[in-house]
C-alpha cells in the first residue's frame, strides 16, 4: 500500500517511538440509565450499565473488550466516543480530561478516535455516494479544499482496498464486506490515532471476515494505529487483540494480555465463556466438557449482591457456597504474570487455577499449538 | 410439482388436529428431497436454490452449512413451503412416504408443527408478544393433540419445566418479554417438540443468544432429540455449532449442496475447495494466527446464470473444465479422476457416481479438481 500521509501534514506521520505510551485511560468509568420515570411508569431506579470500569490503552496495541449482552462492552465504547455522558469517572485521552473541555475543543480531540460501527447495511447513507460518505469526516471537520478532499478520498478508497471507481456509487452497489471497508476508509479520512470497533465483521459472512480483519491489522501496522475492539466472538478476539478485558455486568472480571486470558484464565467467568465456544474440529470437541453456567446474566438494574457474578457461578458451590462471595465485591487485583499487569476480580482466583474445569477447558483449547505465541508488533 | 409457496407466518404452533403418526421404516429414509428448487421473483429471478437431492433417516442429525445466501434456510424452509408468497418452488419432498408437494395449504399446516417441527433463528421475533407464553403453547397443544383446559395447561407447565425453565407453573402467565431469550428459545423448542415431530428443523438456533447460552441451547436440543428420536437439520453458519451436534454435514454454495460427508470426515479430509476455504478462514479459540486465510471475491449473484462451477472464480484450484461446466455432486473417488474430459456426465451417471447425500452415501464433493485428502492445512491458498 502507497503510504497514505500527505505531505502538508507531517502531524499525522506515525512516530513509532511513541509506542507503548498510555493513549487512553478510563478511570472509574460508571454509566447509569434511568429507568421507569416519567408519568405512568413508576420509579425504578437506575440500570447501573457500566458501573465502575477502569483501564488504560497504549499506543499501538490492540484491546479487545469482551462479555455477553448487558454486560457494558458497547456503553463503554460509547462512552469513549463522548455518544453517552459518563455518570461518574474520566476519560483520559493522551493525558486530557475530557470533560475539561469546552466543545471546541472536544470536536477538535474527537477527531483523533473515530468509531467503526457493527452493522454496515445501517451505518452508512443509502443516498450518498461512497466518495460523500468517506469524505463527511473531511467537511464537518473542515479538511482541506474539496479537490484535496477529492484526492484524499481516493487514495483512503485504495487503502481499504476498493476501486476507484467506487466513489461514485451509492451503497447499496456493495456487498457487507465492500460497505465495511467504506466504513473504515470513513474512519481514517481524519488520520485516527484511536479506533474503537464495536463488532467489527459480526454482521459479515464467515469467508469475508477474514479479509476485514486483515485488512484492520495492515493499517494497524502502517498507522501505528490504536486499537479497542468490542466483540463476543472469543475465537476472532484471540486473533486479533494483544490485550483482553473480560466484562460482566457493567464490570471487567479479567484483564491481562490475551494469551495469558486463553491459557491461564483465573476467573471462573473467564473459564465459563472459554468452554462455551463451539470449535470447527470433531476431535476437539468430542473431548471437550463444557461448563454450562446456570440461567442467565441477571438484570443490570438489580445487580446480585458481593460478587456479581456468584448467582451463576461454577466454582461456588464446589467450595461449599463461601459467603464472601455473596457479602464482598471483589476487587481487581495483580495476577501475578510476568510483567503485564494482569488483574483479576475472584475471592478464589487461586482455586480456579488449581480446578478440573480450568485444566480441561485450556486443554482443549492448546490442542493445535500451531502458530502460537507470535506476539504482534507494537505490544509493550 | 409446481406450487407456489405458503403463508411465511405460519409458524411452528398454528397447525390443525393430530400429528398423523409417522411410520418408521428400517429401510426406508424419512425424508427424500429430489430435484428440489426455489426461485424467488423480485425484481429479477434469483435462483436460491438450484435443484438439490437429499435423504435423511429416522433420528438423525443432520447439519446444513453455508453463508448468506447460500440457499440452506430457503431449501429447509422449503420443505414444507415456509417461504414468502414470491417464492416458487419446485422438485419432490417426501416425509415418511407422503409427497408434500402436492399437499393443499390445510394439510401443509397439520404437517407444520405436527410432524416437522421448527425452531427459528430469532426467539425475540417467533413468540407473539401480546400472548402468555402458556397460551402460546396450550394452544399448540390443543391444535396438534386436542388438548384443553386444565389438562393443556399441566402439559405446557410439563413442558416448559423440560426445556429448563424454572419455576414453569408460575411462569406460563408470562408474557415474551418478561422471558429472557436464552427462556425463549426454550420456549420454542418445547412449542416444537410438543406434538412429538420426527423431524425438527432449527434455522440457526442460537445464533441470536450469548455464548453460554448457546451452549446450555446446544445441550438441550441434543438431549431433546436424542430422547425422542427426533430427526434434526440444523442449519447454520458455524461450523464449530455442526462439529459437537451433527452426523452429517451438507455444505451449500449458491444454491447447490457442494460437498456432504460424515461430520468426522468434513472436518478431516474436506473434498471441496469451498469447504477448506471456509474452515481455514475461521477465526479459532485454540489457537493464534498471525494472519488468518482469507476466501478472495465474493459469492455470485444468484440473479444470473452461472456458466461452469459457481465457486471457480475464487478457486485457486480451477482447472479449464471448472469454467464450462457445473460438476455435480459425485463421489470423491469418481471426482479424483474427473478432471479428464473422457469422465462425461453420462460415464459418471453409469459409474455411480453421481449420487445424492443420504444416510448411506459416501463422502461426495461437486468439484472437478477436489483437494488432496488431507488438506487441513493451507494448501495452495495465497494468505490474501
Amino acid at each position: 500500500m502507497s503510504a497514505a500521509a500527505d505531505p502538508n501534514d507531517a502531524g499525522a506521520e506515525p512516530d513509532p517511538g511513541r509506542a507503548g505510551e498510555v493513549l487512553l485511560a478510563v478511570e472509574d468509568l460508571r454509566v447509569w440509565f434511568p429507568v421507569g420515570q416519567g408519568v405512568l411508569r413508576r420509579g425504578k431506579g437506575v440500570v447501573k450499565a457500566v458501573d465502575g470500569v477502569s483501564f488504560e490503552v497504549f499506543r499501538g496495541e490492540t484491546l479487545g473488550l469482551v462479555g455477553e449482552s448487558g454486560c457494558g462492552k458497547t456503553t463503554t465504547a460509547h462512552a469513549i466516543l463522548h455518544l453517552v455522558k459518563p455518570t461518574k469517572g474520566r476519560i483520559v485521552f493522551e493525558g486530557v480530561d475530557l470533560s475539561t473541555l469546552s466543545r471546541k475543543e472536544l470536536q477538535r480531540l474527537r477527531r483523533r478516535m473515530q468509531p467503526i460501527f457493527q452493522d454496515p447495511f445501517a451505518s452508512l447513507n443509502p443516498k450518498r455516494t461512497v466518495a460523500r460518505i468517506v469524505a463527511e469526516p473531511l467537511v464537518i471537520h473542515k479538511e482541506g479544499s474539496t479537490e484535496e478532499r477529492r484526492a484524499r478520498v481516493e487514495e483512503l478508497l485504495e487503502t481499504v482496498g476498493l476501486p476507484p471507481d467506487a466513489a461514485s456509487r451509492l451503497p447499496h452497489a456493495f456487498s457487507g464486506g465492500q460497505r465495511q471497508r467504506i466504513s473504515i476508509a470513513r474512519a481514517m479520512a481524519l488520520r485516527p490515532d484511536l479506533i474503537i470497533a464495536d463488532e467489527p465483521v459480526s454482521a459479515l459472512d464467515v469467508s469475508i471476515r477474514a479479509q476485514i480483519l486483515n485488512l484492520l491489522a495492515d493499517l494497524q501496522d502502517e498507522f501505528l494505529l490504536t486499537y479497542v475492539i468490542i466483540a463476543h466472538d472469543l475465537a476472532l478476539v484471540r486473533q486479533v487483540t494483544d490485550r483482553v478485558a473480560v466484562m460482566y455486568l457493567g464490570r471487567i472480571v479479567e484483564m491481562r494480555r490475551t494469551e495469558d486470558v486463553y491459557k491461564r484464565p483465573l476467573h471462573p467467568y473467564t473459564v465459563a465463556l472459554l468452554s462455551s465456544v463451539p470449535i470447527p474440529d470433531t476431535a476437539a470437541e468430542a473431548k471437550r466438557q463444557r461448563i454450562i453456567l446456570e440461567g442467565d446474566v441477571p438484570s443490570p438494574a438489580d445487580p446480585p449482591t458481593g460478587c456479581r457474578f456468584h448467582t451463576r457461578c461454577w466454582l461456588r458451590s464446589k467450595l461449599g457456597n463461601p459467603d464472601i462471595c455473596t457479602s464482598d465485591d471483589p476487587e481487581l487485583i495483580p495476577t501475578g504474570d510476568s510483567g503485564a499487569g494482569g488483574l483479576v476480580a475472584c475471592h478464589f482466583s487461586t482455586e480456579v487455577s488449581e480446578s478440573t474445569e480450568r485444566r480441561v477447558t485450556i486443554e482443549s483449547l492448546t490442542r493445535s499449538a500451531g502458530g502460537d505465541d507470535a506476539g504482534r508488533s507494537g505490544q509493550e | 410439482m409446481r406450487s407456489t409457496a405458503g403463508n411465511p407466518q405460519v409458524a411452528a404452533g398454528s397447525a390443525a388436529v393430530a400429528a398423523v403418526s409417522v411410520q418408521e421404516t428400517e429401510a426406508e429414509p424419512l425424508i427424500k428431497v429430489r430435484d428440489l428448487t426455489v426461485e424467488f421473483r423480485t425484481q429479477s429471478l434469483v435462483r436460491a436454490v438450484h435443484g438439490i437431492s437429499y435423504a435423511m433417516a429416522a433420528g438423525e442429525h443432520v447439519g446444513l452449512v453455508g453463508e448468506s445466501g447460500s440457499g440452506k434456510s430457503a431449501s429447509a424452509l422449503a420443505l414444507v413451503r415456509l417461504l414468502p408468497r414470491t417464492a416458487t418452488v419446485s422438485g419432490s419432498v417426501e416425509l415418511a412416504g407422503r409427497e408434500l408437494m402436492t399437499l393443499s395449504e390445510s394439510e401443509l399446516r397439520e404437517v407444520r408443527g405436527g410432524q416437522v417441527g421448527i425452531v427459528y433463528q430469532d426467539p425475540f421475533s417467533s413468540l407473539n408478544p401480546v400472548l402468555t407464553i402458556g397460551r402460546q403453547i396450550t394452544e399448540v397443544l390443543t391444535r396438534h393433540k386436542g388438548m384443553r383446559g386444565d389438562e393443556a395447561r399441566t402439559e405446557a407447565a410439563r413442558l416448559l419445566d423440560g426445556v429448563g425453565v424454572p419455576n414453569a407453573v408460575d411462569r406460563l402467565a408470562d408474557y415474551p418479554h418478561q422471558f429472557s431469550g436464552g427462556m425463549r428459545q426454550r420456549t420454542i423448542i418445547a412449542m416444537a417438540i410438543s406434538p412429538e415431530p420426527s423431524v425438527l428443523i432449527a434455522d440457526e438456533p442460537t445464533t441470536a443468544l450469548d455464548v453460554t447460552v448457546q451452549a446450555q441451547i446446544l445441550e438441550l436440543l441434543q438431549s431433546l432429540t436424542e430422547q425422542h428420536h427426533m430427526a434434526m437439520l440444523l442449519i447454520t453458519h458455524d461450523l464449530g455449532v455442526i462439529a459437537g451436534i451433527t452426523q452429517r454435514v451438507m455444505v451449500m454454495y449458491a444454491g447447490r449442496i457442494v460437498e456432504s460427508a460424515t461430520t468426522e470426515d468434513l472436518f478431516n479430509r474436506a473434498s471441496h475447495p469451498y469447504t477448506v476455504a471456509l474452515h481455514q478462514s475461521l477465526p479459532r479459540i485454540d489457537k493464534r494466527q498471525e494472519r488468518l486465510p482469507t476466501i478472495q471475491g465474493h459469492p455470485p449473484d444468484l440473479r444470473r446464470a452461472i456458466r461452469g462451477c459457481p465457486f471457480a472464480p475464487r478457486c485457486p484450484r480451477r482447472i479449464e473444465r471448472c469454467k464450462n461446466e457445473d460438476p455435480p455432486l459425485m463421489s470423491v473417488e469418481i471426482a479424483r479422476q474427473a478432471a479428464s474430459p473422457e469422465w462425461t456426465l453420462k460415464r459418471i451417471k453409469e459409474e455411480g457416481g453421481e449420487q445424492a447425500p443420504g444416510p448411506e452415501s459416501p463422502h461426495l464433493t461437486a468439484c472437478w479438481n477436489p483437494p488432496p485428502p488431507s488438506s487441513s492445512v493451507a494448501d495452495g491458498w495465497e494468505p490474501t
